[in-house]
């Protein structure tokens, strides 16, 4: 591999995560792509590219709803892109968006999308709709379903318990009431998100994610840019992606590549991200990472992926505070995915929260000292993963 | 720009109802088609890109179920939406990044099952435009309308041009066709018949090229470059193309060439009014001359000389599709060695794009 360009992001939006009644698609969109710019100190005329990251377009009901956003967010006669890999989709628009400077071709491309789950009747409906029309959607796989699926995996293979996966929610909950933007916070027990009732077993109502509208959006900048403007910079110093195909059954048994109880896909991601970061044990190397987790089983399986303590040690260390604030390396600080998720941009929420974390302005929820983050994504029946490496100095 | 080398390519169009297949066969068909193409395997690629439409293949996330049959088991593999071109120009990016040396692009386009104009009606704003009825053909119609009038040209030109058109396909259109009107003044017989198609193709680093042979010589993107317009259609100058002109431009100076040094030109001919649009945004004809090149192949540079979507225009991956009959008939050396091929998306040729492509590597230094 040969680096030709070094990017780094400079500039990061984010809108509250919650129902947006009082802003249509494109406004949301506007706002999160305004607040990058403004934070980059760059205006919509400086940006050379645009890459678009919106999911399933049915959540909003309107299908290529990137193309009526392009005026609100200045793209109008730029080069744009909608990218579109499921949950994963954010990640993957971050992947696009460096490729397009590390390539050489542009100097500042803005990543922005929306989205508005909140405001779908029925999100599992749709999320039904990815699945095979003629048996799978009959049996009611959707996303909830299928991330049980993925928990009774582990159950059988690692003896994961519904007490550790509680026990991930009450910390998500937590960290996100430093997170002025997360749409769920609050001080929960153990025995509260217990006592709340199975959505499908055994995953209960606590273990799952909100349906959150919002958007975010980030500015990627070559090392020229960032030199000349002198701000504060989060440089994409790996970044990864591996997808699998789309069946659960392919990924059970003895022959088969990858796992379903694990999430090999983000092992391998990882992998590629870490080897062109320098990376050698992310345990010690790592300060933070924003995991994609929209259901409590996801972070457990998430820490494993990622390298941070060996398989099936990934619920007793969450459980006994490794990953909380003040650890060695702090797990979705801003409360992650199980506190806020707009579909088509969580992956890009990632790679915002992980950004600040590295320029030193999360705020409240700021890891002291954070110089290395790592931001992941995943989407389709998790088999797209996406892994992005971030550091406060480029490598 | 460094030029990135298409090595292998495939591509293949079919009416719906004639197919059996799976789109997940279509697919694998396709990659591999164009990874024997170029003598390699699955094995030789470290990065994919899809290109794919969810509405117009019935499912949300459609590439959940075409990942694996690309060839992107395992792989890096990402997916745009808008241009089947989009794959060519990340998977370009991505060569010319350094990250990846071999990139398999693909794209498909199965329609004949899908009820287009539904889907094209929730491509609108539902407030305004959706009531309306505004979609792609009638957003076209009044750029014809508009070109119409403001060059005072027959709507008896568009008949003949759209007649041209069908003589060369070798298809011979139903007066129903002909006659019956879709938005005035744009007939049936206007518009390019949609068939299903798949394409794809194989980008390579030149180091790659130079460390391995592969079954033919390659040929080479020069330069390229993409665009969008407005949403709005009153926020855009109707009855001509202004973001391709643009995008020309810019594909043109990162391959260092200039209009004059192309010897085709192959665009995007969906109906008689989007290849008159294009070859004046290109600047192969003036400003309401462009009706003019419509289904008559000749001048510097020659319009249309190797693709025709008469023949049957595979909506989404029309862009791939154009490419390939192109690389196809330059490698056999019926089409001349420097050219041009685009490919528009979205309502009324909102989104452009822009390849140039040359069977020669080098790039001439204006310095």
């Amino acid at each position: 591999m040969t680096r030709k360009v070094r990017g780094a992001i400079i500039g990061v939006g984010e809108t509250p995560y919650r129902t947006h009644l009082e802003k249509n698609y494109v406004e949301l969109a506007q706002e999160a792509a305004l607040a990058a710019l403004d934070m980059a100190g760059l205006r919509p005329d400086d940006v050379d590219a645009v890459v678009f990251s919106m999911a399933p377009t049915g959540f909003v009901g309107i299908t290529d709803a990137e193309r009526w956003a392009v005026d609100a967010i200045g793209a109008v006669g730029k080069p744009f892109i909608r990218v579109h890999t499921g949950g994963a989709t954010g990640g993957s628009a971050t992947q696009v968006g460096w490729v397009h400077v590390a390539s050489g071709m542009y100097d500042v491309v803005l990543v922005v999308g929306a989205d508005k789950v909140s405001e779908t009747p029925d999100t599992q409906f749709i999320l039904n709709l990815i699945w095979d029309p003629f048996y799978e959607r009959g049996f009611g796989l959707n996303t909830i379903t299928m991330a049980a699926l993925q928990a009774v995996r582990r159950m059988e293979l690692y003896g994961t318990t519904e007490r550790e996966m509680a026990e991930v929610v009450v910390r998500s909950w937590r960290k996100a009431m430093r997170n002025p933007r997360a749409h769920l916070k609050g001080n929960l027990t153990v025995d509260e998100v217990l006592s709340s009732p199975y959505v499908s077993w055994p995953l209960r109502r606590y273990d799952c994610c909100p349906r959150s509208s919002g958007a975010a959006a980030i500015v990627i900048a070559s090392e020229r840019v960032v030199s000349e403007l002198k701000v504060p910079a989060a440089w994409i110093n790996g970044c990864g992606a591996v997808s699998n195909g789309v069946f659960l059954g392919d990924r059970m048994g003895p022959r088969c590549l990858t796992e379903y109880g694990e999430w090999d896909e983000l092992r391998l991601a990882a992998q590629h991200a870490y080897a062109q970061a320098g990376i050698k044990d992310p345990r010690f190397e790592v300060d933070v990472a924003e995991i994609y987790a929209p259901f409590s089983i996801h972070e457990i399986m998430g820490v494993e992926a990622l390298g941070f303590c060996d398989a099936g040690e990934g619920g007793r260390l969450i459980a006994e505070g490794y990953f909380d604030f003040g650890g060695e390396l702090v797990t979705n600080p801003s409360g992650g995915t199980l506190c806020s998720n707009p579909i088509g941009v969580t992956g890009l929420v990632r790679v915002c929260d992980a950004a600040l974390q590295v320029m030193g302005r999360a705020g409240d929820y700021q890891v002291p000292g954070a110089r290395v983050a790592v931001a992941t994504a995943a989407g389709g029946s998790s088999q797209f993963q996406t892994c992005v490496v971030l550091g406060s100095e480029p490598v | 720009m460094e030029p990135v080398a298409v090595v292998g390519w495939y591509a293949e169009t079919w009416k719906g109802e004639v197919r059996s297949c799976r789109l997940e066969e279509v697919v694998f068909h396709a990659a591999r088609g164009a990874l024997g193409e170029a003598g390699m395997s699955r094995d030789d690629i470290d990065g994919i890109v899809l290109a794919c439409h969810d509405e117009l293949d019935g499912r949300f996330i459609s590439s959940m179920l075409t990942s694996a049959p690309s060839g992107a088991l395992l792989k890096d593999e990402v997916r745009v939406t808008d241009s089947s071109l989009h794959a060519v120009v990340v998977g370009s990016m991505r060569v010319q990044s350094g990250f990846f040396k071999t990139v398999l692009a693909v794209s498909w386009s199965v329609s004949s099952g899908t009820p287009l104009h539904e889907v094209q009606l929730t491509t609108l704003d539902p407030f305004v435009e959706r009531p309306v009825g505004a979609i792609d053909r009638v957003a076209t119609a009044l750029h014809a309308n508009a070109y119409v009038w403001r060059f005072g040209v027959s709507v008896d030109e568009l008949d003949a041009r759209a007649k041209a058109k069908w003589a060369e396909a070798g298809v011979d259109p139903s007066l129903a066709d002909l006659e019956t009107f879709v938005s005035t003044p744009l007939r049936r017989g206007h518009f390019a018949p949609l068939v299903d198609g798949v394409a794809a193709v194989v980008l390579v680093s030149s180091s790659v090229l130079e460390c391995r042979g592969f079954r033919r010589p390659p040929i080479w993107i020069k330069g390229l470059a993409w665009g969008i317009d407005s949403y709005a259609l009153d926020r855009r100058a109707l009855g001509e193309w202004t973001v391709l002109r643009k995008v020309t431009g810019d594909a043109l100076a990162r391959a260092r060439l200039r209009l004059g040094d192309l010897e085709f030109v192959e665009v995007d001919d969906a109906s008689v009014i989007h290849e008159a649009l294009s070859v004046e945004a290109i600047g192969v004809a003036p400003a309401g001359k462009g009706l003019s090149c419509v289904g008559r192949p000749s001048g510097v540079p020659r319009v249309q000389l190797g693709t025709n979507g008469f023949r049957g225009y595979p909506l989404f991956c029309s862009g791939l599709w154009r490419l390939v009959q192109v690389l196809d008939q330059m490698a056999d050396g019926s089409l001349p060695g420097t050219g041009l091929v685009h490919g528009t998306y979205g309502r009324a040729g909102q989104g452009h794009v822009a390849l140039v492509l040359s069977r020669e590597a080098n790039v001439r230094d204006d310095s």
